[in-house]
């Protein structure tokens, strides 16, 4: 429960927004759907509430060069109505966070800034090589995703950082993000899997995977991606980068679910986000 | 002339105000002056209070009042015939029962002012180590007193043991439920406002007049010096059935701070505030001769209760009541850990149901028999705990009428045997069956108004059935008026008594009630069109003249006939009617059967409901569309029993870590398939409300079960403890 008031700021550049988040105490406030029960609940106790929604920089998804440039508040329910396909990762995630009501709260840089280890979005920003542009009154840094997370709800942003917006390298190839729940709607993930694959000529050039909900942060597993590289993608592949995505998860017994069953989903989950994200590299045309 | 307004499928007469906005839930309640309260809540859960730090929270701003046990006024405990089964009030000493038992209000000139005032409140705790686990002290079950509201401890009729041996066939199995929590959409709400000695209460709950006794008896206060109001609850689901502490506490702080106090607990009071299902254990053993017919049934029920109360309301009834067999046992158990008191929950035979439903599933596949038709060869037309006849029971048709709708005949009961491309699919059913009446009546009152219109009122509540509806529809047809032509009103304790809305006892017994009423006053309104030398009915016998469509007519001569406003309007006064409640209601049982589809992926356990067929038999139907409602209402509460629902209890803290609805798993759209709902709609001839039996919780049993046969039926795996999760289809 919230024991002190907090000074709301509201600015309207991104000058004005790092300038706010150096204030002591202070924390960015995009959607709200984690930060407003963090504090009811007494978890968080910002002196300040920095309100990103409103800078132009932050909102909105352009192609830049050869990267999508999405603006760190854009909401998952926005992400979740574009179509193109060098997002999918991402907006299969982006489209099953919550109910609609959260989805049309919740913004990409809120759940990549929550850093969960069940994040839905952080498999396919890490998958899809995403890199976050973070600015503070010291100046400019761009970090990739996959060197985001530090632990779970950990990440290597300081407070003082804002996250402006994340990057996302326009690739050829199909991605994919699954997750396993036991509500089929308005749950958490207890256990995710993202994966991106390039082919070319029926084999696989270039891939990645990530788990989530199976580690202390969402990761990438190296080991499973390069598996598949040079070969059809065939079962045995598959297979092999199944064993791959086992051995470099470590997951807990929770409220949530056991051990012993996201051990045991992470093999088939694995491989139907694997086929999906190759029937979309096959089916789809270079950007 | 146009047919009956009962039997037709009317929208909810209520449904206007509830979508626009303009009906007025407790915690809307707007009262001049009022101020918050907000509970402090014990994080132990054993233990007493051995002081509490309030100067801070006394000091904080806009704060009226800091209550605890040593400053709190004294109450009397009320009794359990308020319906207050808790055994003490909290707040009034610093012993400690079970975590988040209040332990201090804080009231303040807003509810901010409240909930900041209420972190400063310090309280310091003795802690003993808290038992919550019923696995953990299954050796401390004990056989309670025998209570009205548990059913019999034990139960026995014939020999168990010779039908037991008897038997060619035979299963021994035991199964278990959860704690599971009513999750009503409304947390309960309150405001409590003095008139110098007199109480008026808005709260949300099942029960205004079992909640006006009990603030009489906490207050010592006479019946006309208290009222409660509730005209609309959010859901209650047996969870605002009980008269709980959290009112008297309210209307006491609000006479110390000479103001009104509202109160409207968290979603997460509500994991501790409004009772639960508490967790049991059954032990079941079933016997059968080759051919199908039981011998024996051997029932072992064992529940939590808690420190104060020894209740147990997962009682085993269905058990004793629906199969022909001449030796059944069923014997109730209770384990006290440091839990709060558990009450009814939805329906509180789902439970004994659920176990008694799957070992009959086990019992067909140990005789190779299909498990329609082995229910077919138990079916009673008697109740057979009673011995006497249901008033009537068309269970094997609704049995017939569901397996030819869902398709049952394609069965191959093999397990394993049914597949489509991308895993298992399983057939399962199961008898539903719930108590109906065996409760005291209700009264009403009616006022037939000069413009010929009328409303009817009762002390009753609407818990989210249809009650406004399907009771304006049965006042219009016994007054002969259009249901545009009577309002029914409830929830305030001011109308004549009534019973809890509760039980599936509310179309019995309040039904009963309007029955009479209104029966009375259309006597009285024809005796007035008979004696009024001006009407067109006058001279004619009473007994030739009926009422239908806002006019009394002559029955052997139609066109003879008058508008009741034109008889009213002659009269110049109102006719006025009271009923008092009758002595009981008849104990009748309302049956159906359910058949569920589920897929299950053989990889990962994963289990998808994919349909459920659902035929009833609750006697006639008043309202098909409330009746379908109340069904699929039930269904959904058995997916979630079944497949999710499971509050989480710290083993060693002794609370609830699972508060919210994130947490605690009820089923979402997405997991609800179309559920298709059929009546058999026949009157009960013994029914004293227009052929209808109670209906409210019997959709809510059953259903669990079949979904645990049919899960079987896809994989071969017998999961008996809820909720079947993949990990315990893989595990098994």
């Amino acid at each position: 429960m919230p024991t002190t008031g907090f000074t709301y700021l509201r600015p309207l550049t991104v000058a004005d927004l790092i300038r706010d988040l150096a204030e002591p105490g202070a924390f960015a406030l995009a959607g709200g759907t984690d930060l407003v029960p963090l504090r009811a609940a007494g978890a968080i106790t910002p002196a300040v509430l920095v309100d990103v929604k409103h800078v132009a920089e932050l909102r909105g998804v352009e192609t830049e060069g050869d990267a999508i440039r999405i603006g760190a508040a854009t909401t998952l329910a926005d992400l979740g109505e574009r179509d193109g396909r060098s997002l999918d990762a991402i907006l299969d995630g982006a489209k099953i966070v919550g109910a609609a009501q959260t989805r049309e709260r919740a913004t990409l840089g809120g759940n990549l800034c929550r850093s969960s280890p069940a994040g839905d979005t952080l498999c396919g920003l890490l998958v899809l090589d995403a890199v976050a542009e973070l600015q503070s009154l010291d100046g400019i840094r761009h970090v990739p995703v996959r060197d985001f997370f530090t632990g779970p709800s950990r990440n290597v942003k300081k407070p003082s950082e804002a996250l402006v917006s994340i990057r996302v390298p326009v690739r050829e190839g199909g991605s994919a993000y699954r997750r396993f729940t036991y509500r089929r709607s308005m749950d958490l993930a207890v256990v995710g899997v993202a994966a991106w694959l390039s082919i070319e000529d029926g084999v696989c050039v270039n891939a990645a995977i990530a788990i989530g909900a199976v580690a202390p942060t969402p990761r990438l597993v190296p080991a499973a991606a390069e598996t598949l590289v040079g070969t059809t993608c065939d079962d045995e592949a598959i297979a092999h980068a199944c064993e791959h995505v086992v051995a470099a998860s470590s997951p807990i017994d929770d409220v949530r679910g056991t051990r012993d069953h996201r051990l045991r989903v992470l093999r088939p989950l694995t491989r139907d986000t694997l086929l999906l994200a190759l029937t979309r590299a096959l089916g789809s045309s270079p950007p | 002339m146009s047919a009956s307004v009962v039997g037709r499928a009317v929208s909810r007469v209520e449904g206007v105000a509830k979508v626009t906005g303009a009906a007025r839930y407790a915690a809307d309640t707007e009262v001049t002056g009022v101020t918050h309260a907000v509970l402090v809540k014990s994080t132990i859960a054993r233990g007493r209070v051995t002081g509490i730090d309030t100067a801070k929270a006394t000091a904080a701003p806009g704060v009226l009042g800091v209550f605890t046990h040593q400053n709190m006024p004294r109450l009397t405990v009320p009794g359990p015939q308020t319906m207050f089964l808790k055994g003490f009030l909290p707040v009034q000493d610093g012993e400690i029962r079970y975590s988040g038992q209040p332990v201090a209000i804080v009231v303040a000139g807003t509810l901010e002012q409240a909930r900041y005032a209420a972190t400063l409140v310090k309280p310091a705790y003795d802690a003993e180590t808290p038992q919550v686990s019923l696995a953990a002290n299954m050796d401390l079950a004990y056989l309670p007193e025998p209570h009205p509201m548990s059913g019999p401890p034990v139960y026995t009729r014939g020999d168990v043991a010779a039908g037991l041996e008897s038997a060619d066939v035979k299963v021994a199995a035991e199964y278990s439920t959860p704690l599971q929590h009513h999750n009503a959409m409304e947390p309960t709400a309150m405001v409590a406002a003095w008139d110098g000695d007199r109480l008026t209460v808005h709260a949300s709950t099942q029960g205004v007049g079992d909640l006006q006794r009990s603030l009489m008896a906490a207050f010592g206060l006479p019946g006309e010096s208290v009222r409660v109001v509730c005209p609309y609850l959010g859901g209650g689901f047996g969870g605002k059935a009980l008269s709980w502490p959290e009112p008297i506490l309210v209307a006491a702080v609000a006479r110390q701070v000479r103001r009104p106090v509202k109160l409207v607990l968290t979603r997460a009071d509500s994991y501790t505030a409004s009772g639960h299902r508490a967790e049991t254990r059954h032990s079941l053993q079933v016997g059968a001769t080759r051919d199908g017919r039981l011998t024996a049934i051997d029932h072992t029920l064992t529940q939590q209760v808690s420190r104060t109360d020894e209740l147990m309301f997962n009682n085993p009834g269905q058990t004793r009541v629906i199969y022909a067999c001449p030796n059944v046992r069923t014997t109730q158990r209770a384990v006290r850990l440091d839990l709060p008191i558990a009450n009814f929950t939805r329906s509180p035979e789902a439970s004994g149901g659920h176990a008694l439903e799957s070992a009959l599933d086990e019992l067909a596949y140990a005789l190779n028999m299909d498990p329609v038709e082995l229910r077919l060869r138990n079916w009673s037309a008697t109740n057979q705990e009673t011995g006497h006849p249901h008033g009537s029971n068309h269970l094997r048709e609704c049995y017939r009428r569901g397996a030819q709708r869902f398709g049952w005949a394609r069965r191959d009961p093999r397990p394993g045997s049914m597949r489509d491309r991308d895993g298992l699919i399983g057939w399962g059913m199961a008898t539903a069956a719930h108590a109906s009446g065996g409760v005291p009546g209700a009264g009403a009152d009616l006022v037939i108004k000069e413009d010929g219109t009328a409303r009817i009122r009762s002390a009753t509540q609407d818990v989210g059935t249809g009650t406004y509806t399907v009771m304006t529809q049965i006042g219009a047809d016994v007054l002969g008026l259009p249901l545009r032509g009577v309002e029914f009103a409830l929830g305030d304790s001011a109308f004549p008594r009534s019973v809890v809305a509760a039980a599936s006892t509310t179309v019995p017994s309040v039904g009963e009630a309007v029955v009479r009423a209104a029966t009375q006053g259309r006597d009285r309104l024809i005796a007035l069109a008979v004696a009024d030398s001006k009407s067109p009915l006058h001279g004619l016998d009473p007994k030739r003249v009926a009422a239908r469509d806002g006019h009394l007519f002559d029955t052997e001569r139609p066109s003879r006939r008058i508008a009741h406003r034109e008889v009213m309007r002659r009269h110049g006064k109102p006719i006025e009617v009271v009923v008092s409640p009758a002595a009981f209601t008849p104990r009748r049982f309302s049956v159906g059967a359910y058949f569920a589809e589920v897929h299950v992926d053989p990889g990962i356990g994963r289990i998808r409901l994919r349909r459920v067929v659902g035929v009833f038999d609750p006697g006639r139907v008043i309202n098909p569309k409330t009746a379908r409602s109340q069904v699929i209402g039930g269904a959904i509460w058995c997916v979630g029993i079944a497949l999710t629902e499971h509050t989480l209890v710290d083993p060693y803290l002794g609370r609830v870590l699972t508060p919210n609805l994130s947490g605690y798993l009820l089923p979402v759209n997405a997991d609800v398939p179309d559920i298709e709902v059929d009546f058999i709609d026949r009157p009960d001839p013994s029914s004293p409300a227009l052929g209808a039996r109670g209906f409210g919780e019997v959709p809510s049993t059953g259903l669990t079960a079949a979904i645990g046969n049919a899960v079987y039926h896809a994989t071969g795996v017998r999961v008996r403890d809820l909720p079947i999760t993949p990990e315990k289809v893989i595990k098994s």
